[in-house]
């Protein structure tokens, strides 16, 4: 296998608050290759879109504090100056955001949203950078690309705007794109158009892709390895037929088991997690999904952390008593 | 069907625009619910679904006059609701009541949780004195799973999940037949939602309601109902059984929406055939002649822009499609 475009190790992120040390990442590692889909899943509070900010470096500091090893190429990001990592943003990785409306800026045209990081990191010409961000706005399927240069976003619709974001993201060629719940806001044929695009491009200019969602049946589609977070880290990762075939962590189990099958002949209950997501202020100090777990017991789970325990085939989990695999 | 709760005949909702004209010349109309019918039996569970700005949540709000629909009628248990004066109408409100989208929003953040319960007590003049009030208040925090000693804790001390359960505990105080439950998951994370679902589905079987289930959400909408009614700019496009509609869907709008549906199985979504539709719904001001789906449509033809065609039986379905009807009609499958 290729080297891996980015490896990330032991990241951990705090936050000082009035409350105390909020723990929201919690010492997460994984490698990204080239060309590959990576899906993060995880509920709101886990953590998954405060992982990917560190990343791109756009936590400030303090309130946030950034530990661990961040290596895209062989260049370790965390020691980087701001400057430096201005140039990795745009043509290294590149990020989508959920709600295109407000990461929009409403006061300025889509052509000036789109020609300004190709000025800044490609040292474009303001022609040169108008002639691509038209072939951008072409290429993500946007009809009379010209005269949408003037659009402002509020005239644009959701996923026109969604569109803009991804032209956004592609138009200095990254090797890294990150997309947050990039499909979330939108309508389900919508998203249906939008994950065809990224995978179409995906193909074509062989970038890889961090896809950071909540939603199981997305990831089914289009991710190729899967890692399932909660309370700040990583409960399971696995290829993503073995997360659907065989979860071994229970949480995982109960996520899959609360989402209602499309066409299934009889509706069957749904799992329910009782409780709520641990408080980032008062992480529990065993594992963090313990008080919400049908298998937890009071002397591991509730005192030590699991550690991320290998089991074949690409597949791991972080639990001190998972499920049996069915060999 | 023999025993109709509520039935809609031909409900329109329209929305008169201001035009920019110095004397609020007429801007034109936006068409939000154009001609929706339906019944709902006694007991059952209709899926209203459709994308943003279909018109589901106006339909919802139209049945129970929160919104006045400007034609058609709302009958609800033999009562003309759309002729009934204002006295008459807050009666009727006692067996009717909403389950909102947003668990944030539809709570009066200034009140306890134990007032927000009581308070259609107290406008229904039911349950009087303040003893058997709290107790029924208790009872009813006890049905939807919330412990009756929080009565006196305000919205802000709750998570989503159990907010959307005081929205639950509000709406069942009266004891109503029915219920439109709008969205009532959308804002809910993953592992919450279900337990939500789980409560509705056991309030139905133990209280005998009756639900309108408005949702964009299709897997949630299957799940939870009878049948579903798919909704299009403003009308009804296909109304069929829950398991049928997933199996043999007759509308090319229906076949799109549910190919879209990301399906949690990595197996199958590597086979399942997508089929991906072009463009935006158009708006609703201005919406195309004749099927509003045509421009959209892979399989429109001749007739399609020039009329509009009307919901009829198609087998076990109802479908409002041109290639159903009239001479060439498809065969069905």
């Amino acid at each position: 296998m290729n080297d891996p475009v980015l490896r990330v190790e032991d990241l951990t992120v705090r936050f000082g608050t009035k409350r105390g040390v909020a723990e929201v990442v919690n010492g997460i590692s994984y490698e990204l290759y080239p060309g590959e889909t990576l899906a993060i899943v995880g509920e709101s509070g886990s953590g998954k879109s405060v992982g990917v900010l560190a990343l791109l470096g756009l936590l400030k500091q303090p309130p946030a504090s950034v530990s661990g090893s961040i290596r895209y190429r062989d260049r370790e990001l965390l020691s980087m100056s701001p400057k430096e990592w201005r140039g990795v943003r745009g043509r290294g990785m590149a990020m989508i955001f959920q709600d295109p409306m407000t990461s929009l800026n409403p006061v300025k045209t889509v052509g000036f949203q789109l020609t300004e990081p190709m000025e800044q990191h490609l040292g474009l010409s303001g022609k040169n950078a108008r002639t691509r961000a038209i072939e951008l706005l072409e290429l993500v399927g946007i009809p009379a690309p010209e005269s949408r240069l003037k659009s402002y976003p509020h005239q644009l619709s959701g996923g026109m705007r969604q569109r803009v974001m991804i032209a956004m993201g592609l138009s200095c060629d990254p090797d890294v794109l990150i997309a947050d719940e990039a499909t979330t806001a939108l309508d389900v044929t919508t998203q249906a158009q939008i994950i065809e695009l990224v995978g179409q491009l995906q193909e074509r200019i062989g970038m890889a892709v961090i896809w950071i969602t909540h939603d199981l049946g997305v990831v089914a589609g289009i991710a190729d390895r899967v890692h399932v977070m909660y309370g700040g880290r990583f409960m399971e990762q696995a290829p993503v037929d073995g997360i659907y075939a065989s979860p071994w962590h229970p949480y995982t189990r109960g996520l899959l088991g609360s989402i209602p099958m499309p066409g299934s002949d009889r509706p069957e209950r749904l799992v329910t997690i009782p409780g709520i997501p641990p408080d980032p202020v008062a992480m529990p100090a065993g594992c963090p999904f313990a008080p919400r777990c049908p298998r937890a017991d009071d002397s591991d789970c509730l005192r030590t952390v699991p550690t991320m325990t290998a089991m074949g085939d690409g597949h791991a989990a972080a639990c001190h008593h998972p499920h049996e695999v069915d060999a | 069907m023999s025993d109709v709760l509520l039935q809609g005949e031909d409900l329109q909702v329209h929305f008169p625009l201001k035009g920019s004209g110095a004397i609020g010349r007429s801007g034109g109309t936006v068409k939000a619910v154009d001609g929706v019918s339906f019944r709902i039996g006694r007991g059952e569970t209709l899926g209203l679904v459709g994308e943003s700005g279909c018109g589901k949540t106006t339909t919802g709000l139209a049945i129970l006059r929160l919104i006045e629909p400007t034609a058609g009628r709302v009958i609800f248990d033999g009562t003309d609701v759309t002729a009934l004066g204002a006295g008459d109408l807050r009666a009727l409100r006692k067996r009717v009541a909403m389950i909102f989208q947003d668990p944030y929003a539809s709570l009066d953040p200034r009140m306890s949780i134990g007032r927000i319960i009581g308070e259609p007590l107290e406008i229904h003049g039911l349950y009087r004195g303040s003893g058997r009030r709290d107790a029924r208040v208790a009872e009813l925090l006890e049905m939807v799973g919330l412990n009756p000693d929080y009565r006196n804790r305000y919205p802000h001390e709750f998570s989503g999940g159990q907010r959307q359960r005081v929205g639950i505990a509000r709406a069942l105080a009266t004891e109503p037949d029915f219920i439109v439950c709008d969205e009532p998951i959308a804002a809910l994370d993953v592992s919450i939602q279900a337990g939500v679902m789980n409560l509705l589905e056991d309030l139905q079987r133990n209280l005998g309601l009756t639900y309108l289930f408005i949702a964009h959400d299709l897997s949630a909408v299957q799940h939870f109902s009878d049948r579903v009614a798919v909704m299009y700019l403003g009308r009804i496009v296909e109304l069929a059984d829950r398991v049928s509609l997933y199996e043999k869907p007759r509308h090319p709008y229906t076949e799109a929406l549910l190919s879209a549906v990301p399906v949690p199985d990595p197996v199958a979504e590597r086979t399942r055939r997508r089929i991906i539709l072009e463009g935006d719904v158009p708006s609703p001001i201005n919406p195309p002649p004749g099927c509003t789906f045509h421009p959209r449509c892979r399989r429109a033809f001749e007739r399609c822009p020039l009329e509009t065609p009307r919901l009829q039986p198609v087998g076990d379905h109802h479908v409002a499609c041109h290639l159903y009807d009239g001479e060439g009609a498809l065969p069905l499958t």
